[in-house]
């Protein structure tokens, strides 16, 4: 686990360049219908905290110690790198966790690997496959009890 | 108005007689005449791998009594995989059966013979298993069976599944209780373990805020679940989150059903039988006012659409995005439900239907993305 956290942490202090503004900015264009040469982008994101309900299509969760809300795209949720970070919820809230979704991850971290998604995938980025393989991999990681 | 046209059969043959439907992670039956009047079924798949299994039986309970007719409805709500809750469905009934031959009618020790020898036989299975596939000793079920008969309704019970009477009253329509359960977080659980394990501190733990049996598992008495009742499994190769640090001589769940027994009367409209999948969301109020209130066609479709609204809200999203999420992560929004509702008339809907045996099991095949 501390083996995860260091390598959360240092994938946290490369991202700056990744924002919530474009991300915010890019779930508006995926609402626009007029978009050329450029599909909607199958996955995004946004702030919610101003947001009074949840856009269709989206479900919020809350990210890190500080609990900041966010909302994800429903499809977003089955890729299998997020189903890690839901798999970290599970184990460390379990299943019946009341309300939102909590997921135990830095939110710049949570950041950037959406917005890696969101752009295409992970293909050339080093440090975010060696963090989505910790991710993916290890008993530590699937939920503890039985239900 | 379904024709009572059904008789026994196996596998898809008998799917062909007796149509379900799926619906992508939905299995349904809309409804059906079992001996006492109608019935509906209806499951949703949370896991990657269906774990709750379910079947209704209907004809005669003994193979030597023609008399003793009635229908049986059981609900099996598998954990750490699906061989038990599997294991389960293929083997009470024929148990029951066989213990009801034996004295010619159905009895509250016919039926708890039939839960006994159905964990027996799967401790058995897994012992076979250990050298090849060990893990199957952590896997275990809840099983909630529902006889009716002579108008009378037994329910026997391991586990956490539940099962309400819908009981008329002043134009309404009142939740009765029929089930036992045996959860960790019930009072009276937690008390019957404390007083049968009084020299072992960590019986039960609380973990996530709820209390576990060891730590683990919530319901306190399943079948199967062999590492908690042999100290035989509790060791390699099981995986170290099943092994518990200390040796054990004392069986820590038992497979023994809570059993009630009741006589309907002609206020009694209906049972539901389910998971507690259906009971997170949905209260025993709740659930028997929607029965009362709508149709019977598809009723426990509508009661499973309910329960998984409820969820929804309780995620902050909408019910129709949460049809998008795929099975494995649907976990985290709601679990595997399945739901049978049992609509009750005093005498057997037609005599001439004791000659067609119904069968009907839900619950598997179901999408598997493991």
């Amino acid at each position: 686990m501390k083996h995860l956290i260091r390598r959360l942490s240092r994938v946290a202090d490369s991202s700056s360049e990744f924002s919530i503004r474009r991300s915010t900015s890019s779930f508006r264009n995926r609402r626009g219908h007029h978009r050329l040469h450029a599909p909607p982008p199958p996955w995004s994101i946004c702030p919610a905290r101003r947001v009074n309900t949840v856009p269709a299509g989206h479900v919020p969760v809350y990210v890190g110690e500080e609990m900041e809300r966010f909302v994800v795209s429903a499809e977003l949720m089955n890729h299998p790198i997020f189903v890690g970070l839901l798999n970290r919820s599970a184990q460390e809230y379990g299943y019946a966790q009341k309300g939102v979704l909590h997921i135990p991850c830095h939110v710049i971290v949570f950041e950037r690997v959406v917005e890696t998604l969101r752009l295409g995938g992970f293909e050339g980025s080093g440090d975010l496959e060696n963090l989505v393989a910790s991710l993916l991999s290890g008993d530590e990681l699937i939920p503890e009890t039985t239900e | 108005m379904v024709k009572p046209c059904w008789r026994i059969g196996a596998g898809m043959e008998r799917s062909k007689i007796n149509p379900t439907k799926v619906d992508g992670l939905t299995w349904y039956k809309d409804l059906g005449l079992h001996t006492f009047g109608e019935f509906s079924m209806a499951m949703i798949q949370a896991n990657s791998v269906m774990e709750d299994q379910c079947q209704i039986e209907s004809g005669p309970l003994t193979f030597n009594n023609p008399t003793v007719q009635g229908t049986f409805v059981g609900v099996y709500d598998g954990h750490g995989g699906p061989e038990a809750s599997r294991f389960i469905a293929d083997n009470i009934f024929p148990k029951l059966k066989k213990f009801a031959s034996e004295g010619r009618e159905i009895s509250e020790q016919v039926i708890s013979k039939a839960f006994a020898e159905t964990d027996k036989d799967f401790l058995k299975t897994v012992t076979k298993q250990w050298p090849t596939n060990p893990q199957m000793a952590s896997v275990g079920s809840c099983c909630l069976a529902g006889v009716i008969c002579n108008g009378l309704v037994y329910i026997a019970n391991t586990g956490d599944s539940r099962a309400v009477l819908g009981r008329s009253e002043r134009g309404g329509v009142r939740a009765v209780q029929l089930s036992v359960e045996h959860n960790a977080n019930l009072e009276s659980a937690r008390q019957e373990l404390w007083s049968l394990h009084p020299n072992d501190p960590t019986i039960l733990v609380m973990k996530h805020r709820l209390w576990r049996v060891k730590g683990v598992i919530q319901v306190t008495r399943s079948i199967g679940d062999a590492y908690l009742k042999r100290a035989e499994f509790n060791r390699e190769p099981l995986l170290p989150k099943f092994r518990l640090p200390e040796h054990f001589t004392k069986p820590i769940l038992s497979a023994d059903p809570s059993v009630t027994i009741t006589r309907l009367s002609p206020q009694d409209e209906f049972i539901i039988l389910a998971s507690d999948g259906l009971w997170e969301h949905l209260s025993n109020q709740e659930a028997v006012d929607i029965v009362h209130n709508s149709p019977r066609q598809g009723i426990a479709r509508r009661l499973l659409k309910a329960a998984l609204k409820e969820a929804a809200k309780k995620r902050e999203m909408r019910y129709s995005d949460l049809t998008e999420i795929h099975p494995g992560v649907r976990r985290h929004f709601h679990d595997d439900i399945t739901v049978i509702v049992v609509y009750l008339n005093p005498h057997p809907v037609k005599t001439n239907s004791w000659a067609s045996p119904l069968s009907i099991r839900g619950g598997y095949p179901m999408h598997s993305t493991s």
